[in-house]
């Protein structure tokens, strides 16, 4: 009852917060000289980066409670999050080559960040497949660790840059010469992105532990059945 | 009899069980030859696809070479990725056969000791493939103006890259494998694990190859940190994966 | 105090609770015989005593310490039969006996492996490959399996499964000699006469608990038992 109304609140939040990050992103913040209407696309690709970052960790960290403490409930937030941050992942690989599309005329440009970033997506990729073949006890155990071990490539992604150099991506600590309408634009944008993070990863976390309750219920049906007759 | 009358020392315990991978993995030889030959065919469909044809003619003899090494350097670590995933489906598979690995865990025998002798007995079988696979590159892909120091430096790169397959290679397998028959993921789990790994290796072998020194000390830092940290979170983690 | 006891377990496994609060007590020089219809989750109770399996809940203690605290100790002074044998299928009996038993730093372990050969009648086949024997050769090379390192708690799961009469018979004669000396017997079957025969104690396990039987002649287990299907 109290989750459910969370969630509510959270779902309207969200949906606010969506709304006038769009306004801001779509009316308000100017269109850009060089990179023209193809340059809204950025407040989406830091929004989603930023919020995939985040949801990877939560895995991660979960995964760690898990092994410790042997929570279910760890368990399905962990795994919740990783599914939705998989998805952010797609959305800033394809946001990022709409952009290289536009800017610098190729749909793919074998750069650090690009690379880290694809082989991060096929990691969890990997996690989401490996989740839905395992159940119970050896898919918690399993999962979390799996969370924990693919976080290894969160760092290098984030600093390929600093590492390695780039020429398409600012070094994250450049001060950034943005237009204080596109910087708000690009701040809403992020918050909105995070809150349908929060929501959508609550919901799933919800679902995954309905999904087993069912699960449950039918076996132990089948079983008393079973051991009846 | 007392449990302090014969406790067997850690590294008895360790030794004993390379040692049982090792002459189990000699008695199904027949199977590291079909990695072997795998590997070899790896070179030859690449070798192939984008060999020494492919290099423009007319270049210098120093900038073909250049390209021959980048080829060389490509191929080889390919097909060791290839071989080291079927070679990893198929390792640990007497442990498993009729739950051997449980009657070891039953002796006390560390986590520790169990993932570091899996990393040992990976590492070897790696290291015979790749004893083929680097004179089959050298000569298919004609990288030829290597010198015998060259290919020291290469045995090297190799040994580290290696170490880093096989600290991924022990852990990812053992998930796999204790997760009831995901065998099949052991692919789409393992490769984007090693991926970092092999990219690094790659670029420092392209130095090898080309008979340079290596001009970026950063791909050779990852080739050393990489299998330092996955060895680290590995072992931080392989007791969950006995335990389920 | 029990030397072995199960507070509570319970196990998930593929998304089922197998195992519900299950308890169990087991203490040197007793055998306990626990009964059970297929899936109970009697062979689940098992692997969890032996921590091969961790419990989804509940917790077991050996001493009355946690056994996840004093696991590699705890371990190496229990045997434990399974269904599987947890041999080596390309060695020999001999060989299987050799290498867990350096495991174990068994001392003077050649001839440990050469008595317990004998005693299972192996010794004639002592150097075939285990993949090459019978299942009742198979479950004579896990019984000496389990006794290489002469355990203090054995716990047992079918340990009569393709056994023939005089073998087992034989067995049921080695577990009795085991609890007077002193070790702590868990058996797990059911069949009701073997294990009947061997207990001391007698427990069902139902729908993934342990009740205790108040039965005392085998009459009486057997009435017992039969109404478990129904």
């Amino acid at each position: 009852m109290v989750r459910s109304r969370i969630n509510g609140v959270l779902g309207l939040v969200t949906a606010l917060l969506v709304m006038v990050g769009a306004t801001f992103v779509f009316v308000v913040a100017p269109i850009e000289v060089e990179m023209r209407e193809i340059q809204k696309v950025f407040y989406f690709h830091v929004g989603a980066a930023w919020s995939m970052f985040v949801a990877f960790t939560v895995t991660a960290a979960y995964g760690i409670v898990y092994l410790i403490r042997r929570n279910p409930r760890a368990d399905a937030i962990a795994g919740a999050s990783a599914s939705v941050g998989w998805v952010y992942a797609a959305i800033v690989l394809l946001t990022g080559m709409l952009w290289a599309r536009s800017a610098w005329n190729t749909w793919w440009n074998w750069e650090p960040r690009l690379t880290s970033m694809l082989v991060l997506w096929l990691m969890y990729a990997g996690y989401l497949l490996f989740r839905s073949t395992t159940r119970g006890d050896a898919r918690r155990t399993y999962s979390s660790v799996f969370g924990i071990v693919a976080f290894v490539m969160v760092p290098i992604v984030y600093y390929s840059i600093r590492i390695w150099g780039s020429v398409l991506h600012p070094a994250t600590k450049t001060k950034w010469n943005l237009d204080n309408r596109m910087y708000y634009g690009m701040l809403l944008g992020t918050l909105a992105m995070s809150a349908a993070y929060v929501l959508l990863t609550r919901l799933r976390a919800d679902v995954d532990i309905a999904e087993q309750e069912v699960d449950a219920l039918r076996q132990e049906q089948m079983f008393g059945e079973d051991a009846e007759g | 009899m007392e449990p302090q009358a014969m406790r067997a020392g850690r590294s008895g315990q360790f030794t004993r069980l390379v040692a049982k991978d090792l002459s189990l993995q000699w008695r199904n030889r027949e199977a590291l030859y079909v990695v072997g030959l795998f590997s070899l065919l790896v070179v030859l469909v690449f070798a192939f696809a984008y060999g020494p044809e492919f290099v423009p003619p007319g270049l210098g003899r120093a900038a073909r070479h250049g390209e021959l090494a980048k080829l060389g350097a490509a191929i080889f670590w390919s097909a060791l990725a290839f071989g080291a995933v079927i070679a990893l489906h198929r390792s640990g598979e007497a442990d498993r056969e009729f739950g051997a690995m449980g009657a070891i865990r039953l002796a006390g025998v560390s986590p520790t000791a169990i993932y570091f002798s899996r990393i040992v007995s990976i590492f070897i079988i790696l290291t015979a493939i790749e004893a083929a696979l680097l004179p089959a590159v050298i000569v298919f892909l004609q990288v030829e103006s290597m010198t015998a120091m060259d290919v020291a430096r290469m045995a090297g790169v190799a040994a580290l890259g290696t170490c880093g397959v096989s600290t991924i290679g022990a852990f990812v397998s053992t998930m796999t494998a204790s997760a009831r028959g995901k065998e099949s993921l052991l692919s789409v789990v393992l490769l984007p694990l090693v991926v970092p790994l092999l990219i690094a290796a790659t670029k420092v072998s392209v130095d090898v190859f080309a008979s340079r020194p290596i001009s970026d000390w950063r791909w050779f830092s990852l080739l050393v940190a990489y299998p330092m940290l996955t060895a680290g979170v590995g072992l931080a983690l392989f007791d969950s994966l006995l335990e389920e | 105090m029990a030397l072995l006891a199960a507070e509570s377990v319970s196990k998930e496994l593929d998304g089922r609770l197998v195992l519900r609060d299950a308890s169990v007590e087991l203490h040197p020089g007793r055998c306990l015989a626990l009964f059970g219809a297929n899936g109970s989750g009697k062979s689940t109770l098992l692997r969890i005593l032996a921590t091969l399996w961790r419990p989804t809940r509940g917790e077991v203690t050996w001493d009355g310490k946690p056994v996840s605290r004093v696991r590699a100790t705890y371990r190496r002074q229990l045997g434990y039969v399974g269904h599987e044998s947890l041999l080596y299928g390309d060695r020999s009996a001999r060989e299987n006996l050799l290498f867990f038993g350096g495991l174990y730093g068994v001392p003077d372990l050649e001839r440990r492996a050469d008595v317990l050969l004998d005693e299972v009648g192996l010794t004639r086949f002592a150097d075939i490959p285990v993949r090459a024997y019978s299942r009742g050769m198979t479950q004579r090379a896990t019984l000496a399996r389990a006794l290489v390192h002469s355990p203090r708690l054995l716990l047992l799961d079918e340990p009569f499964t393709g056994l023939d009469a005089a073998m087992r018979a034989a067995a049921l004669k080695r577990l009795r000699m085991s609890c007077d000396e002193g070790v702590a017997v868990c058996l797990v079957t059911h069949d009701l006469e073997s294990g009947y025969e061997a207990a001391t104690d007698v427990a069902f396990v139902r729908r993934g608990r342990v009740e205790p039987s108040a039965a005392t002649s085998l009459e009486e287990l057997r009435s017992e038992y039969s109404g478990e299907g129904r």
